[in-house]
């Protein structure tokens, strides 16, 4: 795979986003596999959104 | 965790009981005061026992006994305890109950085992947390092992031990928001089947549609392989955690009955040589009897012997018939047939009247049957010889006499001394029986270790092969803009995984150096002793004087090791309520958090100035203190702490089965 630079503030957007994932999991029961439904999404919304 | 209420009912000897605790944050502190055997355990059993259904204590029926008593067949009462608390913002109901029931034999049964249902209020909505979840909600709040950090029952839990257990990291990193890190490692990491870039990784299009169900097929394959050895290595691992914990309390009960030990090894050698003493009593016993038994006729001549010897003496000296003037060999009949015969062996004609006749008929009255000399001779020997016999028995059986005559002199003088070291060592337990369950647990220890180490072996090889696919499936993809897209999203995924590796073994290193100066500046302030805090890669807080040596002969009357865990509690609960890593993973949801210190008799074995200190110091570290104390021992903290009481209850004893916690004035 080809390396790419990583974009701090991306990965700081993905990491806040994963910190709120953790939450609603935690505040609303949700299962593991949902949760990383979410996260998966959120990534792929920042990288389109800021990287591609 | 602020805890803000509990409620109890028909449990133990509280019927119906109501505690408010204190969350001011002036006025941090509730007392409850009760005398021994008033029930100031069985709060701090209760808590545990509502959070985590453990049940501490030694009768298992939880049930009021006025209410079992009452109980009819058939019916069913339940005992209850609820706990209130706020964590992170939210509050928290949890009520845990079990079900009893009188059954047909007339014993109290349990209907329904521990369960509990639990409340919690975000933002203002109410929303009840599912059976399922709620031990799983809980362990997030407040991991089981971590109770006894926070919970100090003064029976099984004392807080003298706390900061040597074996293995605190789990504890530590927990309490210090660690597990957020842990968790991002966990969602990030390439070689779970169930996580981030696995997902991403689904979203590649291959341009070898079978090449890809096939290496798809192995990741599978070596995604599980991998999580069975971990899930095996968590499970072992908590078993020697379990194994350590065993060990560590076996020492100390080791330690604690030292001064026994000698005197329980003399105890065990002289029952053994009492019973050793007994088998050998019998044993010359069984022979005396034997050689009685069997020598009958000799124990006649024994009795007479003397006796004997006198008459057979007379017999020898008195009697007419000498010995030495009998013909040996040859008997009358002989004589008649050579007299019949006419001659003699030697020619001579024998003839009635002759010499040779003459002097026949004459030997004839020194031969048998005319002489008994012969026969008396022979029975003296016979007779001397029987003496000879019954003196040998006799000086065997007095022989044996003597043994058991010893033996039971033995017995006694053992008994003696054992009666003596029973009474030294009654109620300690057994030292030789807890060093054999010691090497017991050392055995499984090795055991388990060695498991261990080899399920740990397999793990990097699997990663390996799992890092192998994943660039066959990489580079197997198509190369069109939206794989390209997704080998992004991994690659951002993976940077993150990378991140939560290094940030998990700095956060470690930066926790521990926290604590420790956080643990040494709270010990300086409640110790006025020459001594500092370490504390070591396991997170052990140990006392050291200050040139270095580890002093092992702590002074206990000084409660040493009640200071020092102190210090490492409030230590650790003034770095949680911090937001003390500040990283990139943890910048936001590490908001810290504070956790009440729940103490019952948490001043044994220390002496009044440390309990003035440790009074002192206490509030300024831990935003909940509750203590359940003697009144005696709270009048010596009074001084310190009045101004941080913010509740004051009594537990009132109304009779063995009921007491009630009223609240008092400050």
């Amino acid at each position: 795979m080809s390396k790419i630079e990583i974009d701090k503030k991306v990965r700081r957007e993905i990491i806040k986003w994963t910190h709120y994932y953790f939450h609603k999991k935690e505040m609303n029961q949700w299962t593991k596999s949902n949760t990383v439904n979410e996260i998966v999404k959120i990534i792929k919304k920042e990288i389109k959104e800021n990287v591609d | 965790m602020l805890i803000r209420k509990m409620i109890l009912n028909n449990f133990r000897n509280f019927k119906n009981t109501e505690i408010n605790f204190s969350c001011d944050p002036k006025k941090k502190i509730t007392i409850i005061l009760g005398q021994n055997t008033y029930g100031k355990t069985t709060l701090v059993k209760a808590f545990i026992w509502c959070l985590y259904k453990i049940n501490l204590f030694e009768d298992k029926i939880l049930l009021n006994s006025d209410i079992s008593d009452y109980l009819l067949v058939g019916k069913e009462e339940t005992a209850k305890v609820m706990v209130e608390f706020e964590h992170k913002g939210v509050s928290y109901r949890i009520t845990t109950k079990e079900t009893y029931s009188r059954s047909s034999s007339d014993n109290i049964v349990v209907a329904k085992k521990a369960y509990s249902t639990g409340l919690k209020v975000v933002e203002q909505n109410t929303i009840p947390i599912s059976e399922n979840h709620i031990d799983e909600e809980i362990e997030s709040i407040l991991k089981p092992e971590l109770k006894e950090y926070f919970f100090f029952d003064g029976e099984t839990n004392s807080i003298e031990q706390v900061s040597a257990k074996k293995n605190l990291t789990v504890a530590v990193t927990n309490i210090l928001g660690i597990s957020t890190i842990e968790a991002f490692k966990e969602y990030y990491d390439p070689h779970r089947s169930d996580s981030v870039p696995s997902a991403l990784r689904k979203d590649l299009i291959s341009s070898d549609e079978l090449n890809a169900i096939d290496l798809n097929n192995q990741l599978e394959k070596y995604t599980q392989q991998r999580q069975t050895y971990l899930d095996e290595i968590e499970t072992i691992e908590r078993e020697i955690n379990e194994l350590d914990n065993q060990l560590e309390e076996k020492n100390n009960l080791l330690d604690a009955n030292k001064d026994v030990e000698k005197d329980q090894n003399d105890k065990k050698r002289l029952e053994k040589e009492i019973e050793t003493a007994k088998f050998d009593k019998d044993k010359a016993f069984d022979r005396m009897i034997q050689i009685v038994n069997g020598s009958s006729a000799f124990l006649k001549i024994l009795f007479a012997k003397s006796f004997v010897k006198y008459n057979l003496k007379e017999l020898m000296e008195k009697s007419s018939f000498k010995s030495n003037s009998s013909y040996k060999g040859i008997n009358e009949e002989a004589v008649n047939e050579l007299i019949k015969a006419g001659r003699c062996i030697c020619g001579a004609e024998i003839k009635n009247g002759n010499d040779a006749y003459r002097h026949l008929m004459e030997a004839k009255q020194h031969m048998e049957p005319h002489d008994y000399s012969k026969y008396i001779s022979d029975f003296v020997s016979a007779e001397a010889s029987n003496i000879y016999n019954a003196e040998t028995i006799c000086e065997n059986i007095r022989s044996e006499a003597g043994i058991v005559n010893n033996k039971i002199e033995a017995i006694d003088e053992y008994e003696t001394r054992l009666k003596t070291i029973r009474e030294r060592i009654e109620g300690r337990l057994d030292v030789g029986s807890i060093q054999s369950e010691i090497n017991n647990i050392m055995y499984q220890k090795g055991h388990q270790q060695s498991v261990l180490e080899n399920s740990k072996s397999k793990i990097p090889d699997i990663e390996k092969k799992i890092d192998d696919i994943n660039e066959k499936i990489t580079k197997s993809s198509e190369a069109n803009e939206e794989n390209a897209f997704i080998l992004k999203c991994i690659e951002y995924s993976n940077s993150i995984y990378q991140l939560a590796i290094t940030q998990l073994e700095q956060s470690k290193m930066e926790i521990r150096e926290k604590l420790q100066d956080e643990v040494s500046t709270i010990f300086k302030a409640m110790y006025h002793g020459n001594r500092e805090i370490i504390i070591d890669e396991n997170f052990r807080a140990s006392a050291i004087v200050t040139d270095g040596n580890q002093d092992k002969n702590l002074d206990k009357s000084t409660g040493l090791g009640t200071v020092v865990n102190y210090s490492f509690v409030a230590g650790l609960m003034n770095l949680a309520k911090q937001s003390l890593l500040k990283n990139e993973l943890t910048n936001d949801d590490n908001i810290g958090e504070s956790y009440p210190l729940v103490m019952d008799a948490p001043f044994s074995n220390t002496d009044d100035e440390h309990i003035k200190n440790i009074c002192k110091t206490l509030p300024i570290f831990c935003d909940q203190i509750i203590m359940f104390v003697m009144r005696k021992d709270y009048n010596y903290a009074i001084e310190s702490i009045r101004e941080q009481v913010g509740k004051l209850y009594r537990i009132q004893k109304e009779s063995e089965t009921d007491a009630i916690v009223c609240e008092e004035d400050l």
